[in-house]
C-alpha cells in the first residue's frame, strides 16, 4: 500500500482515496471534495492540521495537537499519545484513547472512549464505556453503559447505565439505570431517574427525582418531589415538595415542604420539619418534630419536642424525658417521659412518668407516677395515681369521647 | 444548563492527593505520570513529589520501568472513602454556618 507523506511544515491538497498517510510536524492537509479516504493508517507526528473530512483505517497521533476541520471516521480506532485531538465535526470510531484532550464539535460515536485529561463533546456522545481522568463535558445527550470521570463532569442529558465521578458532576436531566457514585457533589437541573445514588458531599436536585437507594454524606437538597426507596443522609436533608419512599435516616436536620410518606421507618438525629402530613410505620426523632400531623402505624418516639397542628398518632407513642409537646397525642399506648410536658393525650393506655405534666388525658387506663401532675383525667376502666402524683379533675365515664385523627 | 460548579475551596494538600488517587483509580494500573498529570491538571514537576509521597505511604503502588505506571492500592481506596466522608461532614457544617448568617 503506497504511503502519502505531508512533510514537516508543508501544505498539501489531497482528494479521493489513498493508501496510507503520514503527516509530519506543522503540516497542513487540505481535503478537496467531500472527504478523503485513507485505506490504511493515518499517522501524525507533532502539531498538525487537517482541513476537511477524513475516513481512515486507524488514526494515530503523537506529540502535539491535531486539529481536524470536518468529520473523522476511523474503522480501527483513534490513538493520541502525549497530545490532543480536536475534531470540529463528527467523530466515529470503535475506540479512542487520547492522552491529553479530545474535543469534538459534532456528534460522537465511539464504543470505548478513554481520555487522560479533558473530554469535550459539543453535541451528543454515543458509547459503551467512557473513562476520563480529569474533566468531562458533554453538552448534548450522553448514551453509554458506563461513564467514569476522575475530576468533574457536565452532562446535558444522561442515558447511562452506571456513572462514577470522583469530584463534581452537573447533569441537565435523564436516566442513570443502575448506580451513580459521586465523591463530591451532584447537581441535577431537570428530572432524573436512577437506580441508586451514593455521594460523599452534597446532592442538589433542581427538578423532580426518582430513584432507589440514596446515600449522601453531607447534604441533600431537592427543590421538587423526591421519590426513593431508602434515603440515608449524614447531615442535612431538604425536600421542597413532597417526599415518598420506604425509609429515611437523617443524621442532622430534615425538612419537607409537602407530605412525607414512608412505608417503613423515619429516623432523624436532629430536627424534622414536615410542612404537610407525615405518615410512616415507625418514627424516631432525636430532637424536635414539627408536622401538620404525624401518623405512625407502629411507633413514634420523640426525644426533644413535638409540635403538630392536627395531632400525632401511633400504635405506641413515647415522649422522651424532659420533652415538650404541642397538639394532641393519640396512641394505643402513650408514654409521657419524666419531667416532660404535654397538652392533650388520648389513648387506650396512658402512662405519665415522674414529674411530668399533662393538661388533659382521655384514656381507657391511666397511670400517674410520683410527682406527675394532670389537670383533667377522663378514663373508662382504671386510674392509678401514685400518692405523690396529682390528678386534678378526674372522672370515670361509660363511653370515651371520640379521639382526634 | 448552568455553568459547572466551581470547587469550594482552593485545592489543599488533601484535595491534591485525592485528585491524583481519583485519576489513578480510573486507569486501573495503567496510569503513567503523564496520564496522572493530564487527569489531575498538575504539571509533571509538581506532581512527581506528590506521587512519590503517595507511593511511600502505600496509597499508590508503582510498577517500575522506563515509564513507571501507578495503581491505587486498597489503602488508597480507603483514603478516598475517608476523604469524601470528611467532605460530607464539612458540607453540613458549612451549610449550617451559612444559614446561621442569613437574616
Amino acid at each position: 500500500m503506497s504511503e502519502t507523506v505531508a512533510g514537516e511544515g508543508v501544505r498539501i491538497e489531497l482528494e479521493g482515496s489513498i493508501g496510507s498517510l503520514r503527516i509530519e510536524r506543522r503540516a497542513t492537509v487540505v481535503v478537496r471534495g467531500e472527504r478523503l479516504t485513507v485505506e490504511g493508517e493515518v499517522r501524525v507526528r507533532g502539531p498538525a492540521r487537517i482541513e476537511g473530512s477524513l475516513v481512515c483505517g486507524g488514526f494515530e497521533s503523537r506529540d502535539g495537537e491535531v486539529r481536524l476541520v470536518g468529520d473523522l471516521t476511523s474503522r480501527e480506532g483513534v490513538e493520541v499519545r502525549d497530545g490532543a485531538l480536536e475534531v470540529t465535526g463528527s467523530l466515529e470510531a470503535p475506540s479512542a484513547d487520547v492522552d491529553r484532550r479530545l474535543t469534538v464539535g459534532g456528534p460522537a460515536k465511539v464504543a470505548k472512549l478513554d481520555v487522560g485529561g479533558q473530554l469535550t463533546c459539543a453535541a451528543t456522545l454515543l458509547a459503551q464505556r467512557v473513562s476520563v481522568g480529569g474533566v468531562m463535558r458533554v453538552t448534548g445527550r450522553l448514551e453509554a453503559d458506563r461513564v467514569d470521570a476522575g475530576g468533574s463532569a457536565e452532562i446535558g442529558e444522561a442515558a447511562i447505565g452506571e456513572l462514577e465521578v470522583g469530584g463534581m458532576i452537573q447533569i441537565g436531566s435523564g436516566t442513570v439505570h443502575r448506580w451513580i457514585e459521586i465523591g463530591g457533589r451532584l447537581i441535577v437541573d431537570g428530572p432524573l431517574t436512577f437506580g441508586g445514588l451514593e455521594a460523599g458531599g452534597r446532592v442538589e436536585f433542581r427538578g423532580p427525582a426518582k430513584g432507589g437507594s440514596i446515600e449522601v454524606g453531607g447534604i441533600l437538597e431537592a427543590r421538587s418531589e423526591l421519590t426513593f426507596e431508602d434515603l440515608r443522609i449524614g447531615g442535612i436533608g431538604r425536600i421542597a415538595d413532597r417526599g415518598q419512599g420506604r425509609s429515611a435516616e437523617i443524621g442532622g436536620r430534615f425538612s419537607v415542604g409537602g407530605d412525607l410518606e414512608l412505608s417503613g421507618r423515619l429516623e432523624v438525629g436532629g430536627r424534622a420539619s414536615i410542612d404537610g402530613a407525615l405518615r410512616a410505620r415507625e418514627v424516631e426523632i432525636g430532637g424536635r418534630l414539627e408536622a401538620e400531623r404525624a401518623v405512625a402505624a407502629e411507633s413514634l418516639e420523640v426525644g426533644g419536642a413535638i409540635s403538630t397542628r392536627a395531632g400525632a398518632r401511633a400504635g405506641r407513642l413515647r415522649l422522651g424525658k424532659r420533652s415538650t409537646s404541642r397538639g394532641p397525642l393519640i396512641g394505643d399506648r402513650v408514654e409521657i417521659g419524666a419531667h416532660a410536658m404535654a397538652e392533650e393525650v388520648f389513648g387506650m393506655s396512658v402512662l405519665v412518668d415522674r414529674d411530668a405534666r399533662v393538661r388533659r388525658i382521655v384514656a381507657e387506663e391511666v397511670e400517674l407516677r410520683a410527682g406527675a401532675e394532670v389537670d383533667e383525667v377522663v378514663y373508662l376502666r382504671q386510674l392509678r395515681v401514685d400518692p405523690k402524683a396529682q390528678a386534678g379533675n378526674s372522672r370515670q365515664v361509660g363511653t370515651l369521647p371520640p379521639f382526634p385523627l | 444548563m448552568a455553568a459547572a460548579p466551581q470547587p469550594r475551596r482552593r485545592r489543599d494538600p488533601l484535595a491534591l492527593y485525592a485528585s491524583v488517587l481519583e485519576v489513578a483509580k480510573r486507569h486501573l494500573g495503567r496510569a503513567g505520570i503523564t496520564r496522572l498529570s493530564y487527569g489531575s491538571g498538575m504539571p509533571i514537576d509538581r506532581l512527581h513529589p506528590i506521587v512519590d509521597r503517595l507511593v511511600e505511604v502505600g496509597l499508590l503502588g508503582a510498577e517500575p520501568g522506563d515509564r513507571p505506571t501507578y495503581t491505587i492500592t486498597a489503602r488508597g481506596y480507603e483514603f478516598l472513602r475517608t476523604y469524601w466522608t470528611l467532605q460530607g461532614f464539612l458540607e453540613g457544617i458549612d451549610w449550617v454556618a451559612e444559614h446561621e448568617r442569613a437574616p
